[in-house]
């Protein structure tokens, strides 16, 4: 595909107009699984629908400004804005690829998205927060260094084994909101033809 | 709390009324203090000797210590639990317990970034207790950030109670039919199918309407934009920024003289 083209063309006034509404899809996701009492966040729902049917770089630009929101309220989010950029950005991709077609490509599109954030957030938490969030996940990071490894390492893998926990059922989650689209309204998208197929 | 304006509290203090950027640059300045200095102790100094009186100046303390520590204490409980007690046994243990040992190195690491966290925790919130978010993008687009950046931010501010407002009476419609909250893990997770569906679905109509707006509005045009209030910029807050780019750039020389291997 030509990058710099299609990168403006991406980026249309109803890109722009859905950016604020997937932010607040991924706020309001990340409440329901708690009310749900869900071992998951889905709080990148609203990024990966809008990477998915607007183009990577648009799925970035939600990742990264729904992060600064966020931050706002809880200032620790504020240094994962690359993370949350990337997973707009590899969701974009992955329905470039096709992968926002079927249900079980969703689940290949969410593998792919798990087993690459860890590269990019594996920086950021063991240079900032040395390794540790505060939640009960850090645990597994620690047991992890106490088996010997360096915390780079721990933190990596930590990451690696729950990422798919979460990013799976978001991917999935996303397809099917993407899917139940009116045609009418998903035409709009600049990028609609990655997750409609031609006779759905 | 005003849950559309983020962590922003109106008060009279001193802070309230100081141009964004000027306390933006205050901010990144103490930031990189504590990131730079090198002595562990000197980002907890920073955070007793100039970050809390600036709060009690800016008469937001009580808010403002509530919610640095509601951030930093789960925080720093896990950072000093794992760093403390789960690395493996060397002979420098300080003492050890049962398989945990606690270790001088570990815990002189853990300190470190405790003490770089809370600072950067708490000048944020700071900030942002003292910054209305929309004065704060008002700032920014005046010195080149992307109006449409801020429009996303602001406009997210704007609708997240009205959409927090539609999920409750969604959940509220399909609790009524007979929508079930408990059960197995899978069966939970798609419980909230019928809460985001018809939530995904009245965002996508509202996209359109939003998108009319913003090209009735010309956002997508370029060009220059006035602003419907000034926020002031002071002589003297332009030279205190000034002084806080030229106090990065020392602190930086001097660390990187301090490293240098002679």
């Amino acid at each position: 595909m030509r990058l710099g083209g299609s990168i403006k063309k991406d980026f249309t006034s109803v890109t722009w107009a859905l950016m604020p509404l997937a932010i607040c899809i991924n706020i309001v996701a990340g409440q329901a699984v708690s009310m749900l009492k869900l071992p998951v966040y889905l709080d990148s729902v609203g990024t990966i629908l809008a990477g998915a049917v607007c183009g990577p770089w648009a799925g970035a630009v939600t990742g990264a400004l729904s992060n600064i929101v966020w931050g706002l309220f809880s200032p620790d989010a504020l240094p994962f804005f690359p993370v949350a950029a990337w997973i707009g950005f590899i969701a974009g991709y992955c329905a470039i690829w096709g992968l926002f077609k079927t249900w079980w490509k969703a689940v290949i599109a969410g593998l792919i998205i798990a087993v690459t954030t860890p590269f990019v957030a594996t920086p950021i938490v063991v240079y900032l927060y040395g390794g540790v969030e505060g939640s009960g996940a850090s645990l597994l990071t620690g047991v992890l260094i106490k088996s010997g490894m360096k915390i780079t390492s721990a933190a990596f893998f930590k990451n690696l084994m729950i990422e798919p926990l979460d990013k799976v059922p978001s991917a999935v989650l996303a397809f099917i909101l993407a899917r139940r689209m009116p045609r009418r309204f998903a035409a709009r998208f600049p990028r609609a033809e990655n997750v409609i197929s031609g006779n759905a | 709390m005003n849950e559309s304006i983020a962590l922003y509290r109106e008060r009279p203090g001193a802070l309230h009324g100081r141009n964004p950027a000027t306390k933006l640059a205050a901010a990144l300045t103490i930031l990189a203090a504590a990131f730079l200095a090198p002595w562990i102790a000197a980002p907890f100094a920073l955070f007793a000797g100039i970050i809390v009186p600036l709060a009690f100046a800016g008469r937001v303390a009580g808010a403002f210590l509530k919610a640095v520590f509601l951030l930093y204490l789960p925080f720093a409980f896990f950072l000093f639990l794992i760093h403390g007690l789960f690395h493996p046994s060397t002979d420098a243990a300080l003492w050890r317990v049962w398989i945990f040992s606690v270790q001088p190195e570990a815990l002189r690491f853990a300190a470190g970034v405790a003490g770089r966290t809370l600072v950067m925790f708490s000048v944020f919130v700071l900030l942002f207790l003292t910054t209305h978010p929309g004065r704060l993008m008002q700032e920014l687009q005046n010195r080149g950030v992307s109006g449409l950046a801020a429009y996303v931010i602001c406009a997210t501010l704007q609708i997240l109670p009205l959409i927090r407002e539609r999920a409750r009476t969604i959940q509220e419609a399909q609790t009524a039919r007979g929508f079930a909250v408990g059960g197995s893990v899978l069966h939970r997770l798609r419980a909230v199918l019928p809460l985001l569906g018809p939530l995904f679905h009245g965002v996508i109509l509202d996209v359109e309407d939003r998108a009319l707006a913003l090209e009735a509005r010309a956002v997508m045009r370029k060009g220059k934009r006035t602003f419907l209030t000034e926020i002031p910029d002071p002589r003297w807050e332009k030279i205190f920024r000034r002084g806080c780019l030229a106090a990065v750039a020392a602190m930086a020389v001097a660390r990187g003289v301090a490293a240098w291997p002679w």
